[in-house]
């Protein structure tokens, strides 16, 4: 017996995949948020690599490099910073994740909370050496590590929601 | 013909051998070619910021209705004690009506002797900031007011008589508006009753560096800081921030406004053309 989708099916299918696109899509606007307090004035928080690194992690096959550099390209373009760094960026750390991708992929939320730690840790660290070298003067590490340390908090929220779409659409998918 | 598929194959699989290194490329090219600071970049971003505001104001709409729902229960929870407070400042202000109504007597009559001719009026557009867009790399604000409205590039913003920063890039409906603290802005101003010369430098933190100022000048903590003119950008005398710290040779100030002060901002045109001159795009920057 042979199956055959319909439109809706193909749809909804096509729809379920681009989940992970769209999710660092929408965290990119959510950074956006003018948020009146001091602390978030001053302090950024990438949630779009917490979901890169799930995705990269889970289901690296629906985030193409063509894609991770598009956000990356989004980035640049909403958050003023030089053109073509985020993509950079993005990519790199596509690369670096997908080395480890099958290592983690088996791990418990824990470690990969512990891993994206890491990872963000070295990102973190790149980061802040490459805007003094484009803006040729020291800036304080410190906006640098709060960003991060806020990142490292963000993880489980962010990687819940990623989780929660996970195992609601694309784990039997998969 | 029975090559073409396997020949589409070859280039596929060199494709997905090879694209991260492809892309990494080109966003290395991109980085170069954002030194630049071709005009296409600049406009590409004011389209990009147009699309953003549009979009955050939309998703960040239930977030409002909340923080204002939250506002006023606390108002509601606190309307005694406001009340109480009311009384009293508004006691305070008749007195001041009768004296600034007497001062502005006296300041038309004794212009009127000095034969004074009034500055032109300079024209404001008031805006909300719709979004947050610096990173760790730039301070700056979505304003959601655009060409449409009148604002152009180099269009100082305020609030309360303080300084926030100027209009950088200008899309149809939103314009993007860099803040003093931004790493790479560099105000020209006058400290204190001395009137020094100096510039006021941002660094991405809520302060400001004090920098270039004259050899064995002496500054302390609370001195007065406004723009000194010079830079085209911003006209003499707007109010900056005050000294707040001083570290050995480090200058450290506190600006009046800050971003998170106000989610909305007056743009004034004081018709200075210091960043008007869009063909030479980012060589003229404060």
């Amino acid at each position: 017996m042979i199956f055959r989708e319909t439109f809706s099916q193909k749809l909804s299918f096509f729809l379920i995949r681009q989940i992970p696109w769209f999710m660092g899509f929408l965290l990119l606007f959510v950074g956006l948020f003018p948020l009146r307090l001091s602390f978030f004035t001053q302090h950024y928080i990438p949630f779009v690599y917490i979901s890169l690194f799930y995705w990269i992690v889970f289901r690296p096959d629906l985030l193409s490099p063509l894609r991770v550099f598009l956000l990356g390209f989004l980035a640049d373009l909403l958050y003023q910073t030089p053109l073509g760094y985020q993509s950079f960026c993005f990519l790199l750390f596509y690369v670096l994740v997908l080395i480890k991708q099958r290592f983690l992929q088996a791990r418990s939320f824990s470690f990969l909370w512990g891993a994206f730690c890491v990872f963000s840790l070295g990102f973190t660290l790149f980061q802040w050496f490459f805007s003094m070298l484009l803006y040729w003067q020291y800036l304080s590490v410190v906006i640098f590590a709060v960003q991060m340390i806020l990142l490292w908090i963000s993880y489980p929220f962010v990687a819940g929601i990623c989780g929660f779409f996970y195992m609601k659409w694309l784990e039997d998918e998969e | 013909m029975k090559n073409r598929p396997s020949r589409i194959r070859l280039l596929q699989s060199l494709y997905h051998r090879f694209a991260v290194y492809f892309y990494l490329f080109l966003a290395v090219v991109l980085i170069i070619f954002g030194f630049s600071k071709h005009p296409a970049i600049r406009e590409v971003r004011s389209y990009a910021g147009d699309f953003s505001s549009t979009v955050v104001s939309i998703l960040y709409k239930p977030f409002r209705w909340i923080g204002e729902g939250a506002d006023q229960l606390s108002d509601l929870l606190s309307i005694r004690q406001t009340n109480k407070k009311l009384r009293e400042e508004n006691r305070k202000l008749l007195y001041w009506i009768n004296r600034a109504e007497q001062l502005k007597q006296e300041n038309v009559r004794l212009k009127k002797e000095l034969n004074f001719v009034e500055p032109e009026a300079s024209q404001n557009i008031t805006g909300y900031i719709v979004a947050d867009n610096g990173g760790t790399f730039s301070r700056s604000v979505l304003v959601r007011a655009g060409r449409r409205k009148g604002v152009r590039r180099g269009f100082v913003a305020m609030y309360n008589d303080g300084v926030l920063g100027h209009i950088e890039a200008v899309g149809e409906h939103a314009s993007q508006l860099l803040l003093l603290t931004d790493v790479s802005s560099r105000v020209p101003v006058v400290v204190g009753e001395q009137r020094l010369l100096g510039i006021v430098s941002g660094n991405n933190t809520g302060r400001l560096k004090l920098i270039n100022l004259p050899e064995g000048a002496q500054v302390k903590e609370g001195d007065y800081i406004s723009t000194s003119g010079h830079s085209g950008v911003y006209p003499a005398g707007l109010a900056i921030g005050s000294v707040c710290e001083i570290e050995g040779k480090d200058i450290w100030v506190r600006p009046f406004v800050r971003r998170e002060d106000t989610s909305f901002v007056q743009l004034f045109d004081f018709k200075l053309d210091g960043l008007l001159d869009v063909s030479s795009c980012g060589e003229n920057d404060e």
